[in-house]
């Protein structure tokens, strides 16, 4: 039977028929991930537990026994000796992690060029980032060296390596998933969630992970809805459509988001143009808290817990410590700091006020399609950018999910971004499943997965 | 460090040494050089939340915390097993067992 490119629920089923065994699958990908991970550095560690169905985790959650490096030399040897909540989960559902997936060291990046350990390099172009900072696993599934993945988002951290990798990635609400033992970036931002070939996968994967955990005193106690259900229901939403989330985009991008517009016009939902608070602002209020948090929470390594002191930390997590440890410091506190706190609740009030007169919001991802590697020195603002139309949404701790919507002239993946209100994923994937029954998402998925036989 | 609204931010060398002190980084000349550079460009760029009215608002709002941690006297009911967190067989919650040195 060939497999290439079969969901996560499509082999679950067809191990179910007993139509498939685990060992034929745990064979095959194993067999892929000996072929080609070294042409892409997809794995930092290969996992071969040979039970259940094979799941790829970024390196940044904890797994019993698993080395977990965070991709920074500091937690080279790190061998962490208790599960993360997202993990355990997952193993209590039958899946087990194939392999820990690269990543910008820390988290601190959007390319995972900053990763210790080398460059992942996109699937669809080797030359190319495959985004970042959760790229290994955006990469590992695109080239099809695992069904699906697990990563984390801090400010587009999920979807930013699935628009530029041409998959499916979903950041969810604030809270809704647990964050215990899931190595910390900015600990009132961190979001784990799913990356994924189908809508249906990433339903499936929040519903297993998500819920509220006595380990993370921020996790949500509201019920997890049956995404799988509700995303099949026929809803018809309120669409929202903001201009300055469409300022400084490429036109390639533009024209595959207004195609999708268009379609979902179709599909018979209203469109509605709205006004929000300039992404700009945004980028602000991130780089200050961001920064800030990083520097309390990198304050750990000090060398006596886990051995390996501050001389490892390479030049972005120092530059980003640095920024944190001025916005904290004595006299600038204020003016940072609480600025910027500030201002988030601005951005809050800002969603809240529109989520009265629509549903949902459509966006591009990205402002361009996946850079070469070494392109993101050129940018100003070191790559911060990219996550401009990101940041918005991750600091309000909303909801959000990548699609694939097109390819580019170089025949890279164009990326589109469905954004919703506090704990409306079920509404998200709703729109999601509909736009992926309409288009196929335009066989981007499939034609990424022939490169790769 | 000079910030006053709608002027450039000025970085000094020695202003960059003093962070890396407080944050515990050793950082060469060149290093500070750089990193003097860029976090001027970065503090240039943030400036612009100064263009927001925030006066009126309470600093974490959203955050909406509570404090998990029990009372003095209550009992802890968040506390690990550690002993079970690193696979030792004692049985003590409190503490790690390890040999005895002496």
């Amino acid at each position: 039977m060939n497999l290439l490119g079969k969901s996560l629920l499509e082999l679950k089923k067809l191990v179910e028929k007993k139509e498939l065994s685990l060992e034929e699958v745990w064979d095959y990908f194993l067999q892929r991930i000996e072929k080609y991970n070294s042409k892409m550095n997809i794995f930092l560690t290969v996992v071969r537990s040979r039970k259940g169905l094979p799941i790829a985790i970024k390196d940044n959650f904890c797994t019993r026994g698993i080395r977990t490096t965070a991709s920074s030399k500091i937690l080279e040897n790190f061998i962490p000796p208790y599960e993360s909540t997202v993990t355990k989960r997952l193993i209590e559902n039958e899946f087990y992690p194939i392999g820990k997936t690269n990543m910008d060291a820390w988290a601190h990046g959007s390319s995972t060029e900053t990763s210790d350990f080398g460059p992942t390099r996109n699937p669809w172009d080797l030359s190319r980032s495959p985004g970042g900072s959760s790229g290994g696993s955006a990469a590992a599934i695109a080239a099809y060296l695992s069904p699906a993945a697990i990563g984390s988002e801090t400010a587009g951290s999920i979807r930013q390596p699935a628009a530029w990798s041409g998959v499916i990635g979903l950041k969810p609400t604030y809270g809704r998933v647990s964050r215990y033992g899931l190595i910390a970036m900015a600990s009132s931002l961190d979001c784990p969630g799913p990356l994924t070939l189908t809508v249906e996968d990433a339903a499936y994967l929040l519903q297993v992970i998500a819920g509220k955990d006595e380990y993370d005193a921020t996790s949500l106690s509201q019920s997890v809805d049956d995404y799988l259900k509700e995303m099949k229901t026929k809803k018809k939403f309120v669409i929202g459509i903001a201009d300055d989330y469409f300022e400084n985009v490429d036109e390639e991008i533009l024209e595959a988001v207004q195609k999708v517009i268009k379609i979902i016009r179709n599909l018979g939902h209203k469109i509605k143009k709205i006004k929000l608070i300039s992404p700009k602002y945004a980028i602000s209020v991130y780089t200050i808290i961001q920064r800030s948090e990083v520097s309390s929470n990198l304050s750990r390594y000090d060398g006596i817990r886990y051995g390996r002191n501050r001389d490892f930390f390479g030049a972005e997590a120092k530059r980003r410590i640095m920024l944190g440890t001025f916005a904290l410091s004595h006299g600038y506190f204020e003016a940072y700091y609480k600025k910027a706190v500030k201002a988030r609740q601005l951005i809050i009030d800002d969603y809240k006020k529109v989520f009265h007169e629509i549903d949902l919001i459509f966006a591009p991802t990205t402002p361009v399609t996946a850079l070469k590697l070494g392109e993101f020195e050129k940018y100003p603002f070191f790559g911060e950018m990219m996550d401009v139309l990101n940041e918005p949404a991750a600091i309000a701790g909303l909801p959000a999910i990548n699609l694939p919507i097109g390819l580019d002239k170089n025949f890279m993946p164009i990326g589109g971004q469905i954004i919703g209100p506090w704990l409306k994923e079920a509404d998200i994937l709703n729109l999601a499943y509909q736009i992926e029954k309409e288009t196929n998402f335009f066989n981007v998925i499939n034609q990424g997965l022939k490169k790769w036989q | 460090m000079k910030s006053k609204k709608n002027k450039k931010v000025k970085f000094l060398l020695s202003d960059v040494f003093h962070l890396a002190r407080l944050a515990q980084l050793k950082l060469t000349d060149e290093e500070a050089e750089k990193y003097r550079l860029q976090l001027e460009e970065t503090l240039n760029y943030v400036d612009n939340l100064n263009e927001l009215n925030t006066d009126r608002l309470e600093e974490e709002v959203y955050l909406n915390l509570k404090n998990v941690f029990f009372e003095d006297g209550k009992k802890n009911e968040r506390i690990f097993n550690i002993n079970d967190l690193i696979g030792k067989k004692r049985q003590d919650k409190k503490y790690f067992s390890v040999k005895r040195i002496l």
